[in-house]
């Protein structure tokens, strides 16, 4: 660890933050739990009773932390011939058509009422350690400065909805 | 959004090119700006968020005087006793008596037996005493560690919260037993204070998971003001667990700590702090919304120190029941029982509490209802009955409103008004023909706050928050009138205490957080007409006029933090009250230096109250002076 290499890494710092208007630090956080959301997807077999046309619907539930870091994230992916799509609710129940929801809360519907309302449902429920305890069937964590994420497995199987072992080995517990 | 990314990307790839970095920050440095897209699943799980706590969203509504210290400002900041951690909150007075005691208040009443307004809750365990209803803060460890998050409330706790929420609430969660998995091992050596903790946490079947711990501290002599060592000392061991059970619907957690302490010499005799507790907490989500909690617990504690032998054991049992939203009502009701027997003498066998052993029963049942009065203004309005051995039901009742101008901005109001319930001694304190027991009443706060608390740019936080107090009630050792014995335990004083409370942060950078703080208090207290005091007003307690607290967190590297703490109390005046000396204004100190050589591995240095060779913190004659210290500490996880 060189004086050197500590010096330039302050100074390349110092660039960022000439840039007009640096966003918050935490956006980095919400960022990164985006850009999360699509990548879900192709690890993620649904059962036949859930929406199987138009695109593959990621919902963002109660408080919309994202803004346009989702639009972002989801924007030209695709799950095979079906593209991915975003949709904003303050509600959320069974109906809604979404395969995946992010439940950030609200008053009219907390995370724990949304996850509620969505019981057997087949939708990939996320929940966020910076929302509240409620757990979905991924939840997300912050973990030595990183986002990582718990999943529920039983409730997913409960759900119909099957997760890759793949996205299973990425959890900090199963 | 593309600068920043590109700046923050920069700083986490130049560095790791210049020091010989790996591909993944390569890849994030040469990818930029949004196409953090652009990476897998394992690359976004590797991806740095910055040295920054989070912020619950749902706390920053909350119209209170609330600061939350993040598990992360623990870790960063090295703190390795709760009562240090404290100190990061800025809305607390945070003095260290001696080695073994602390007085730590919100809104005054500093001193050890002053400071007796504060409800301090671990895990929804409440901690402090009905002997003298402070805390003892030697007894309460915890693994720093494995906690989530502190919440400090200043102000009256409202109506949720149970007895002794009059000047503030603490409120310690550890994490889950899910979210510390696997074997931690972090150990410090100090100049004053060494201490080596270890923790293992694993599965328990398919929704259950558990940890384990065990710790070992020694905290060393403080000094004499002469400079010699004041032989304060003590060591101590503890060991404990936490299991949770997530069934989706439901939610149990089990959790237990035994403890025990050697304290050499305490006034003069030695001392030991034994002591145990498990608690039961069961959680149930119902499909249409509401939540139901139930809460157990049995504490016990075998305390020999200050040349008292105090027995002591709770067993408590709570419920809270929140429904599901209806329209704009929010409504949360709980009911609690708290029962606490103890055996209380002096080391040599004399009983001074009549009767020297004693059961108490505090009842509680409260009612709250948060109402979307408008989409931008939330009106909570609360009633807590209490009933306690003591003294007949208390009432109380409280309204907080809270008005969102935008997203970024809040103000908030509450009235409310809280009690103190007698601790064992001021009410049955006796020696016949000098002291007569059994006068004592509650002390009563009517206590109206205002604040403010947002975001006036995008990179900072603000939070003001004023308060005045209104007391009646407060503690006095009066003389029977006109003027002979017995003496008698009285509420003869009353008064106001009137300030506020600034806090605020800015990140500067992506790597550089600054968080600065500045609290003032004013206190004007008069004895009821006809009473005669001989306390000399000790009960208002010896308070500094204001504090300041300022730190500042770099991220010199992704693997190199550096943190310093600045801190300044105004001078404490000199009480009239006998063995209240007073303190002379401090400013002090602190410096950590962490370098991770590995993910899973912390290496820090820490320059502890640096400033001054030492200095006093509290008012007590009896107080030793903190000297200048540090340690070296490692962290292992695997």
């Amino acid at each position: 660890m060189g004086l050197g290499g500590r010096h330039l890494a302050l100074l390349a710092g110092l660039a960022g933050f000439a840039a007009p208007a640096p966003l918050q630090a935490q956006e980095l956080e919400v960022a990164v739990k985006a850009a999360y959301l699509p990548k879900f997807a192709p690890f993620v077999d649904w059962p036949a009773h859930a929406p199987q046309d138009g695109p593959v619907m990621i919902c963002i539930v109660g408080q919309d932390r994202f803004g346009s870091l989702i639009d972002q994230a989801v924007h030209g992916q695709a799950l095979g011939p079906r593209p991915l799509a975003v949709k904003r609710m303050i509600k959320i129940d069974a109906a809604a058509g979404c395969h995946i929801a992010y439940l950030g809360g609200s008053r009219q519907q907390s995370a724990a009422e949304a996850l509620a309302a969505l019981r057997g449902a087949p939708v990939l429920t996320v929940t966020d350690q910076a929302v509240g305890d409620t757990r979905g069937m991924i939840h997300f964590v912050r973990l030595r400065n990183r986002v990582r994420f718990h999943i529920n497995n039983a409730a997913a199987q409960a759900n119909g909805v099957r997760l890759s072992s793949k996205l299973l080995a990425l959890a900090l517990s199963v | 959004m593309r600068l920043y990314f590109r700046g923050l990307c920069v700083v986490l790839g130049g560095t790791a090119a210049l020091l010989g970095g790996d591909a993944r920050a390569e890849t994030l440095r040469l990818a930029g700006g949004a196409d953090l897209n652009a990476l897998t699943l394992e690359e976004l799980a590797n991806v740095e968020v910055t040295s920054v706590s989070r912020r619950p969203e749902q706390l920053a509504q909350a119209a209170s005087s609330i600061f939350v210290i993040s598990g992360e400002d623990i870790r960063r900041h090295g703190a390795r006793s709760l009562t240090e951690a404290l100190r990061l909150a800025p809305n607390l007075e945070v003095a260290q008596i001696d080695a073994l005691d602390y007085s730590i208040t919100a809104r005054g009443f500093a001193g050890f037996e002053s400071a007796n307004k504060l409800l301090v809750l671990i895990d929804g365990r409440s901690v402090y005493s009905p002997l003298f209803s402070g805390v003892d803060w030697d007894q309460h460890q915890v693994l720093l560690d494995d906690i989530e998050r502190i919440e400090v409330v200043s102000g009256p706790g409202g109506a949720v919260w149970g007895a002794n929420a009059v000047n503030g609430v603490v409120n310690v969660r550890s994490r889950r037993a899910h979210d510390t998995q696997g074997l931690l091992v972090s150990a410090a050596a100090g100049a004053v204070d060494s201490d080596l903790h270890v923790r293992y946490g694993g599965r328990l079947g398919e929704s259950g998971a558990y940890r384990a711990y065990a710790m070992a501290f020694e905290r060393g002599d403080l000094r004499t003001a002469d400079g010699a060592k004041a032989k304060d000392g003590w060591t101590g061991a503890q060991g404990g667990f936490r299991a949770d059970w997530d069934k989706g619907a439901s939610l149990f957690t089990l959790q237990g700590d035994v403890r025990d302490g050697d304290i050499d010499n305490s006034l003069g005799a030695p001392g030991r702090l034994r002591g145990g507790n498990v608690l039961g907490r069961w959680t149930r989500q119902w499909p249409a919304g509401g939540v139901l909690e139930l809460q157990a617990y049995y504490d016990r504690s075998d305390r020999t120190a200050r040349l008292v032998s105090d027995q002591l054991e709770t067993a408590d049992v709570s419920l809270q029941h929140t429904f599901a939203a209806t329209g704009r009502h929010n409504l949360v009701w709980g009911a609690g029982v708290r029962r606490t027997r103890d055996d209380f003498a002096l080391i040599d066998g004399t009983r001074l509490l009549d009767p020297g052993r004693k059961t108490i029963t505090i009842g509680s049942i409260f009612v709250q209802d948060q109402i979307a009065v408008r989409d931008d203004l939330t009106l909570t309005l609360g009633l807590k009955a209490e009933d306690n051995s003591y003294t007949q039901l208390e009432l109380m009742p409280s309204a907080r409103a809270a008005w969102r101008l935008t997203e970024r901005h809040m103000l908030w109001a509450a009235a409310s008004r809280a009690i103190r319930n007698p601790s064992r001694i001021e009410r049955d304190f006796s020696i016949p023909g000098l002291v007569e027991p059994h006068r004592f009443e509650v002390e009563k706060l009517t206590a109206f706050e205002a604040g403010y608390r947002g975001r006036p740019t995008a990179s900072s936080t603000l939070s003001v928050s004023l308060f005045y107090n209104d007391y009646d009630g407060i503690r006095t050792n009066n003389l029977t009138p006109p003027g002979v014995l017995p003496i008698f335990v009285g509420n003869s004083l009353k008064g106001a205490t009137y300030g506020a409370e600034i806090w605020g942060d800015l990140d500067v950078a992506p790597w550089w957080r600054l968080s600065a703080s500045y609290v003032t208090l004013e206190k004007d207290f008069k004895l009821k007409p006809g009473a005669i005091d001989i306390s000399g007003f000790e009960a208002v307690g010896a308070d500094p006029d204001s504090w300041a607290k300022l730190r500042s967190q770099f991220r010199l590297a992704p693997n190199v933090d550096l943190d310093i703490h600045l801190r300044r109390y105004a001078e404490i005046p000199r009480l009239s009250a006998e063995g209240y000396v007073g303190a002379d204004a401090y400013v002090e100190a602190d410096i950590r230096l962490a370098w991770r050589p590995r993910e899973n591995l912390e290496l820090a240095v820490a320059g502890i109250n640096l400033l001054n060779d030492q200095h006093p913190e509290a008012s007590e004659a009896r107080r030793s002076e903190i000297p200048r210290s540090g340690y070296i500490s490692l962290r292992w996880t695997r």
